[in-house]
């Protein structure tokens, strides 16, 4: 399925509203970026495959630290991943980079 | 109430409790079925649905229709040749004659239905007449067709032979209500007809896609996709252009409007015609002839496609609909705070002090203050920082009303500001940065530029941007050199990416909001341009430019991604413009010609197919840009405007500019409107860019999704 509805894999609504980034939340994040259901979706495909650039990982990680209000380190992400890599750590590398969030802009 | 699947030959009109069901939910019941089920079953569906609303019986026995003899339907949905005459004769009617290529006459298994319904032509009074006549009764008989794409749809012939009518429905379409009745009850089976046939369309898009990677992947020639991504995204934009319009209408049906459900159907019928070819084409000779799906979907597609109407009957029903201008239904919508800004008087007014400076020279900075206390340069900015609080749809509006006076210069300035700077700031800026810089903007103190592009590229700005930023002590020294900034030369405030970290790619990059008056910061001379008249453009050199901590947009590292994310806006203005533009240089086209075009049916029929594409346009950039950021399509929705809409904009323009010929030497608003169409391919990325963004974007994920079913 390439053209899902509209309104259809909302990550925010498939996934529960709580605060922390966990790796379903994640990955539901991806999927949508890909407009994929998170279900159809194989954790062991590189990124390269998947078709994810840097800046699609860029955007995703800036999503990701919005939707969950939380600090991810660009240069710690930056430095670890790599086209190779697999979603799986990827996903991984997203939550484990997390910061509790510092000074946020008022 | 089951609206996934209504069975396999149900009827879509009516759930079990007998409760009709909205058209946008049997739209979506229609969707469902073209995924589940052989296309003939929904062409049954509609049509059976149709003959049980006329009938007004729940049991929906009557699924063949015949309707052709109809004059207002305008040939098409489930078109017929039929030639049935109703006589009345000793007391009682009968119905004499041949109905052709009927639909929806065989039931699964090849039984034949109970009932058909017929137009036929009332002998005594002349008018057209809605009668059933039973399959069984003496007189009657039908001859199936073999040989039909849609299977499940069973065509087939009805001879009548006096046979006897069924007199409690026969009703006289003289009848107004009942005429009215009618023609609103097909009005919205044609749409449903439109629904299914982009559904198909999409799913047939599906299956090329999936087929095309799969192979690329196989072979490991992941090249070939490159090769075929202009294919793609035209086949998948007019997909989700038609859909989107066909929704646009489905989703406002409040007043059933024959002329709008024509417009959708040919709009869906060309539209599926060209994706079945691309397709096509996609698959290449062998793959295509021997996957037996993707054939007898194409067939499918251009069956249907028949079904939805002859195009040049469709265009009958658009000439007499009421050519309303688009533009004025949302200004006229916009609150009080806008009244000022909305209206064409505004533009009436300021256009010629606008153009009064030397059309060739650029906008002065005194310009932006008047344009500030007209509200237009705060069109989006909440109220709480003196600005008009617009949806971006509805400023959007303001800028497309704009065009039509031919401010294409005007309105990228504006829209610089609105699209890129002011959600740039707004969304990641410090209190300190909205107090101070949107809240200027929006009152035509302050003008803001972006500047992204580099000259080593400006689209792939991952490997472009060569611009450095360095912390220090107080903030940060930022050198390098920036070109083609909209608003660059006057700008009082430049939102700058830069590189902050060489190793980290595209995390590697920072957003800055640098005063022009910083020491280092220069704004050099505007760029003399032939196109964007009155659209200040050029370079921004920083040569050790000290700037504060203060000039931090957002957190060190995301900046490529927060400017990634905002381009979609600014592609989305470039698209409605672009609309907005050809929809200008129609209203020129006509107005230039008067009375002549109306005369000459082969232009009278071009700017009706024009007025159509930029409806549909329009339709969808509007649906696009008042959608929700996070749904599934966001992403390839606003690269599918700035591509295929561009594209669609750019050649109605061409056409008018045909049309008119010698005499757009006399009218100044369309040769500029001509003239600045080249643009809109150029910025907020060229289109070929674009169109590799999509296409990676539609292809993105098909790994992931085929190798999870591999498994």
């Amino acid at each position: 399925m390439y053209m899902p509805s509209a309104n259809s894999l909302d990550p925010m609504t498939s996934a529960d509203q709580s605060s922390e980034a966990s790796y379903d939340r994640v990955k539901a994040i991806v999927a949508n970026r890909l407009r994929l259901h998170p279900a159809h979706l194989n954790d062991d495909i590189s990124l390269e495959r998947l078709g994810l650039d840097s800046v699609a990982l860029a955007e995703i990680l800036v999503t990701v630290a919005e939707s969950y209000t939380v600090e991810i380190a660009a240069e710690t992400v930056a430095a670890r991943v790599t086209p190779v890599m697999t979603l799986r750590d990827l996903i991984d590398t997203f939550c484990t980079s997390v910061q509790p969030e510092q000074s946020d802009p008022p | 109430m089951d609206l996934q699947i209504m069975g396999r030959y149900e009827p879509v009109v009516v759930s079990d409790s007998g409760a009709a069901h909205s058209l946008p939910q049997r739209a979506t019941a229609i969707q469902n079925m073209v995924r589940d089920l052989p296309f003939g079953a929904c062409v049954r569906s509609i049509a059976g649905g149709l003959a049980q609303q006329l009938l007004n019986d729940p049991s929906g026995a009557a699924n063949a229709l015949t309707a052709s003899a109809f004059p207002d339907l305008s040939g098409g949905l489930f078109a017929t040749t039929s030639s049935v005459q109703l006589i009345s004769r000793d007391g009682k009617q009968i119905v004499v004659g041949r109905a052709e290529h009927v639909p929806a006459l065989l039931e699964p298994g090849g039984t034949i239905t109970d009932r058909v319904l017929l137009t036929a032509t009332d002998v005594e009074s002349g008018h057209p007449v809605l009668v059933v006549a039973s399959t069984g009764a003496p007189g009657c008989s039908v001859h199936t067709e073999p040989i039909v794409p849609l299977e499940g749809a069973g065509f087939g012939r009805v001879d009548l032979d006096h046979t006897p009518a069924d007199l409690a429905t026969a009703r006289s379409l003289a009848d107004p209500a009942w005429h009215a009745r009618v023609i609103a009850c097909i009005a919205e089976a044609r749409l449903l007809m439109a629904h299914a046939t982009i559904a198909l369309a999409q799913r047939v898009i599906a299956v090329t896609v999936d087929h095309v990677t799969g192979r690329a992947f196989r072979s490991g020639r992941l090249a070939d996709l490159q090769v075929i991504r202009h294919r793609l995204v035209e086949a998948t934009g007019r997909a989700r252009v038609a859909a989107e319009y066909a929704w646009s209408v489905t989703d406002d049906w409040r007043r059933a409007d024959p002329a709008r459900a024509a417009a959708v159907a040919m709009h869906a019928a060309t539209a599926v015609s060209d994706i079945g070819e691309s397709c096509a084409q996609l698959f290449g000779g062998s793959g295509y002839l021997s996957d037996n799906w993707i054939s007898s979907a194409r067939d499918n597609v251009a069956a249907a496609g028949l079904l939805l109407g002859d195009l040049d009957r469709l265009r009958d029903c658009l000439r007499h609909k009421s050519s309303e201008r688009q533009i004025p239904r949302d200004v006229a919508k916009l609150g009080r705070a806008a009244d000022q800004c909305g209206s064409a008087d505004l533009w009436q007014r300021v256009a010629p002090t606008i153009t009064r400076w030397d059309p060739k020279s650029t906008l002065p900075h005194e310009a932006y203050k008047l344009l500030g206390r007209a509200g237009l340069t705060g069109l989006t900015v909440p109220v709480e920082y003196g600005g008009q609080g617009l949806e971006q749809w509805h400023a959007l509006s303001v800028l497309r009303e704009a065009m039509r006076f031919g401010l294409a210069g005007l309105c990228t300035s504006i829209g610089a500001q609105s699209a890129i700077a002011l959600p740039l700031l707004l969304m990641h800026g410090t209190k300190q940065q909205r107090e101070t810089y949107v809240r200027g903007i929006a009152s035509g103190e302050l003008v803001a530029a972006v500047a992204v592009t580099e000259d080593s590229g400006g689209s792939d700005l991952v490997n472009a941007v060569r611009t450095w930023a360095e912390p220090s002590d107080s903030g940060w020294i930022i050198n390098g050199e920036k070109a083609f900034v909209t608003n660059g030369p006057i700008a009082d405030i430049v939102l700058v990416l830069a590189r902050t970290n060489r190793a980290a790619g595209a995390l590697g990059m920072t957003l800055f909001a640098v005063p022009a008056h910083s020491p280092g910061c220069h704004g050099l001379p505007p760029l003399s341009t032939t196109v964007l008249h009155n659209s200040p453009t050029g370079r921004v050199v920083f040569h050790d430019c000290r700037v504060t901590h203060d000039a931090l947009v957002g957190r060190v590292g995301y900046g490529l991604a927060y400017v990634s994310r905002v381009l979609n806006l600014e592609r989305l203005m470039v698209a409605a413009l672009a609309v907005a533009a050809a929809s200008a240089c129609i209203e020129q086209t006509s107005d230039c010609l008067g009375a002549e075009h109306a005369m000459d049916p082969h232009i009278a029929a071009e700017l009706i197919d024009a007025r159509l594409e930029v409806e549909a346009c329009d339709r969808f950039v509007e649906r696009v840009v008042k959608r929700p950021a996070a749904s599934a399509v966001a992403r390839l929705d606003p690269l599918i405007a700035k591509s295929t809409v561009v594209d669609l904009a750019q050649q109605v323009i061409r056409r008018c500019r045909r049309i008119v010929g010698a005499r757009i030497l006399s009218r100044e608003v369309l040769q500029r409107l001509v003239a600045d169409a080249a643009v809109f391919s150029v910025y907020g990325g060229t289109s070929e860019t674009v169109r590799d963004a999509a296409a990676a974007l539609i292809v993105s994920g098909a790994a992931g999704s085929l190798e999870s079913r591999d498994e």
